[in-house]
């Protein structure tokens, strides 16, 4: 198979990207993805697509990556995307509160869209340039543990975080599958949602699984 | 000895050199056999060494804008003698806009060998990485002799073959290149054969009969739309204008009655001033330092007033969509300088120091101020930052700020969205609306017809309107599931698909890998985030030929799609989506001709 990409994996996570227009989603992925950083990349129009593969203990994890656009006239597009996402990353700029003030909605979307159990993590991006600030630390904080959601600041442009922020969604999701594991008496039991969430239709090969939650 | 040449923009990490000074010179094998010489010969100087301190080179590849005060105008210059010689491409001077990072500590001379091998080595250059391809497809349009083969009916097949040995010389050029299979391109490749004799005088006679063709078809008192659209649907030479004229016709701004060319375009532009003057002009708040009265506070109305129909409140709903605007096109075309650089024709009616307008920039970085000390207010943060850090906002800093009475490119572009939005509100700007501008202003700023250039903004505002005029259902959210809508547009390239390569097809449907995954960017700008700006433009001289607007876009899709079935057949979901969504093919002749066979085909 396939163009010298190929890797050996155990697991398949569909992690999405969302939040405003301009908060850095696409720098943040392509920091996690290719340890890039783009002062001046494009508005992302549609969806942008990357992945990583990262071992967790002693299983591959094959992150999949979707970056969407933060645009409102977007979202009705963006939506198919949210299927199968077995993570989010809700990301917002710190130094402008209005990226901040509308996590709600954004979140109140994902839930419409995605499974209730997805992994949330609230991400306030651009922490290099704190001067700037405009949503304390704390308050952000605070928001998140009362949603449930994770919470850490990163910086896109001087890679501050953005391993741990990415790393650490997928060992949550990845505790999750474990413990889905464990109740479970066999293997296979576990939801392979492939068709929906667009996998490599192989997974007895592969064994790549996309997991429902 | 007249050097055919190339612009250049360098990184300068050397020491800067003066004007005139040979940077580099050195020999590359040519195609044909033998030697060319290319020279590299520096331009301007640096105008901001000193900056050069303030950022860590390490930051150097990441900041295309911020490299401008280190770069310096280079030109790569061939000796003509050798381009004869050696039966090579005539390259004509034209400005080119070209940042161009060296990859590496290696320097630019490296990268310049590479970039002269792929020129040798025409569009097969993909091996040589992503730097190559930008030069490539730079040369393509610099000197961009090959078009589409194939021809629309048979009576104007015969006639084209002449023509299209032009593009079967330029398959030459990349050797080992496979002939095109279609009927006429076979003819003109016999035709071609037959010719022979020395093939530089050749292509270069043809492409001179070809801009005649379009010299002949558009200096008629009455212009034939149908035979300019055939001419123009294998694209448009560069030279004299001829692609700002055609596409000024081609996309209605022009009429066909040339008499009447002279009164519209001085109706229309004057118009367009009084647009400037209505919208930008007038709702600017006078400065409260003049000592001018402030007519635009009066009792009735004035900016605290909640009434949402006041003339404040539009000003601040305005001010929400120019900080929209304004964040898109700083970010327009980033790998080339052109946006970044200042317009030789900045607007005199806005920058005129006498007038103290308010200029959207000054605007956009006051409502950067407003909405920061708002957002405090909420966030019930005490602290406030010093108003001298506000007044800079970060996102600004990264930037070179021009100097008062210039403007950059992409403020003209601001203006030209600006304006659309404030004249039709029921779409105003949505995001990748500035993907479709950048390519017109490019063209119509960069016109060789310097009186045509001057009015590049009016002139794309009109273009900009009537062609979205066209695809405008394309960004509307409530259409998307209709008829007219994006969901359609994407669909269809799917069921063509299904006619031309059902194996493809299933393969995707399986893969579940849907249209809006690629497509819908595809097909709502146009393709322009998917080739390089040159190319870009090559493919919409053939979109804009189209009578049937945008059907033809829908086949060049399905070209793309299958010109790559092999790997899509092979790849899985994950490689499949990185071939789409960064799609390998660079050559978009290619891409057009294989689009062109799917038309005849049918």
């Amino acid at each position: 198979m396939g163009n010298g990409t190929e890797e050996d994996y155990n697991f398949v996570f569909k992690v999405v990207l969302i939040g405003e227009s301009g908060v850095g989603k696409t720098n943040l992925l392509s920091r996690f993805t290719r340890n890039e950083f783009n002062h001046d990349s494009r508005t992302t129009i549609g969806v942008e697509f990357s992945t990583r593969t990262v071992m967790l203990g002693t299983a591959a994890v094959k992150a999949q990556i979707w970056d969407t656009a933060g645009l409102e006239r977007y979202r009705a597009i963006t939506s198919a995307y949210y299927r199968g996402a077995v993570g989010a990353l809700l990301v917002f700029d710190l130094t402008k509160h209005q990226t901040y003030a509308v996590v709600e909605r954004w979140l109140k979307e994902l839930y419409d869209h995605a499974e209730a159990t997805i992994v949330v993590m609230l991400v306030g991006n651009k922490s290099d340039l704190s001067q700037a600030r405009e949503v304390p630390t704390d308050e952000a904080r605070m928001f998140a543990e009362n949603n449930g959601l994770l919470f850490l600041e990163t910086s896109a442009l001087d890679s501050t975080n953005v391993e741990l922020a990415f790393e650490t969604v997928l060992k949550e999701i990845f505790a999750k599958v474990s413990k889905q594991r464990q109740n479970s008496t066999r293997t296979n039991a576990i939801t392979l949602g492939s068709a929906q969430a667009g996998q490599e239709p192989n997974p007895g090969q592969k064994r790549a699984c996309c997991i429902s939650l | 000895m007249a050097f055919l040449c190339l612009h250049l923009l360098l990184d300068c990490q050397e020491p800067t050199a003066s004007p005139g000074t040979r940077r580099s010179e050195f020999r590359c094998p040519a195609p044909t056999g033998g030697n060319i010489t290319v020279s590299i010969v520096q331009v301007t100087r640096s105008p901001q060494e000193q900056l050069r301190q303030k950022v860590p080179s390490a930051n150097l590849p990441l900041a295309v804008p911020t490299l401008l005060p280190w770069a310096t105008l280079a030109e790569l210059q061939l000796k003509e003698k050798d381009i004869i010689n050696q039966g090579l491409y005539q390259v004509d001077c034209q400005e080119t806009h070209l940042l161009m990072k060296p990859p590496g500590a290696t320097g630019y001379k490296n990268y310049l060998q590479d970039w002269a091998l792929t020129w040798r080595a025409g569009r097969k250059v993909r091996e040589a990485g992503s730097w190559a391809e930008r030069s490539s497809a730079l040369l393509r349009w610099e000197g961009e002799r090959r078009h589409v083969t194939g021809g629309r009916g048979q009576r104007a097949r015969a006639e084209r073959n002449a023509r299209d040995c032009s593009l079967v010389s330029g398959r030459r050029l990349s050797g080992s290149a496979p002939r095109p299979r279609g009927a006429a391109a076979a003819a003109a490749a016999e035709a071609a054969e037959q010719l022979g004799g020395p093939e530089v005088n050749t292509m270069s006679s043809l492409h001179k009969s070809r801009i005649a063709d379009f010299q002949d078809v558009l200096k008629e008192p009455s212009i034939a739309l149908e035979k300019l659209r055939e001419l123009s649907f294998s694209g448009i030479p560069c030279e004299g204008g001829l692609r700002c004229l055609c596409w000024k016709i081609l996309l209605n701004y022009l009429p066909l009655e040339r008499a009447a060319w002279t009164s519209i375009l001085a109706k229309q532009r004057e118009l367009y001033s009084q647009f400037l003057r209505e919208m930008i002009i007038q709702p600017g708040i006078a400065k409260a330092n003049m000592g001018v009265s402030r007519e635009d506070v009066t009792f009735e109305d004035h900016p605290l007033n909640p009434n949402p129909d006041s003339r404040w409140n539009t000003y601040f709903r305005d001010n929400e969509v120019l900080l929209q605007i304004d964040k898109d096109v700083r970010r327009l075309c980033p790998d080339i300088s052109f946006f970044q650089r200042a317009t030789e024709y900045p607007c005199l009616l806005i920058l005129d120091p006498q007038n103290e307008f308010e200029t959207l920039r000054k605007r956009v970085e006051q409502t950067t101020l407003k909405s920061q000390t708002v957002a405090r207010n909420r966030s019930g943060v005490t602290n406030m930052s010093s108003p001298h850090k506000n007044s800079m906002p970060p996102s600004l800093d990264e930037y070179e700020v021009l100097p008062n009475g210039c403007e950059a490119h992409w403020e003209v572009v601001e203006r030209i969205l600006f304006i659309y939005a404030k004249l039709n509100p029921g779409i105003a700007y949505v995001q990748g609306m500035n993907e479709i501008v950048g390519p017109l202003y490019y063209t119509f700023a960069t016109d060789p017809n310097s009186e045509w250039k001057e009015h590049a903004e009016a002139d794309t505002f009109f273009c900009f309107t009537n062609l979205m005029a066209e695809i405008r259902d394309n960004f509307i959210k409530s259409l998307d599931d209709s008829q007219c809508g994006i969901t359609y547009k994407m669909e269809k390239v799917y069921s063509t698909l299904k006619d031309k390569d059902v194996e493809l097809y299933l393969k995707l449907q399986e893969q579940n890998i849907k249209p809006q995954f690629f497509a819908f960017r595809w097909l709502t700008l146009l393709l322009s985030q998917e080739f390089l700006l040159p190319d870009v433009i090559r493919i919409w001289d053939s979109l804009f030929a189209d009578d049937n607007r945008f059907d033809f876009l829908l086949l060049v899709c399905c070209a793309m799609l299958i010109l790559i079935r092999e790997q899509l057949l092979e790849g899985d979901f994950t490689v499949n989506m990185r071939l789409l969504q960064d799609y390998p093919i660079t050559d978009v002749c290619q891409i057009l001709q294989k689009a062109k066979e799917l038309q005849d085909s049918k």
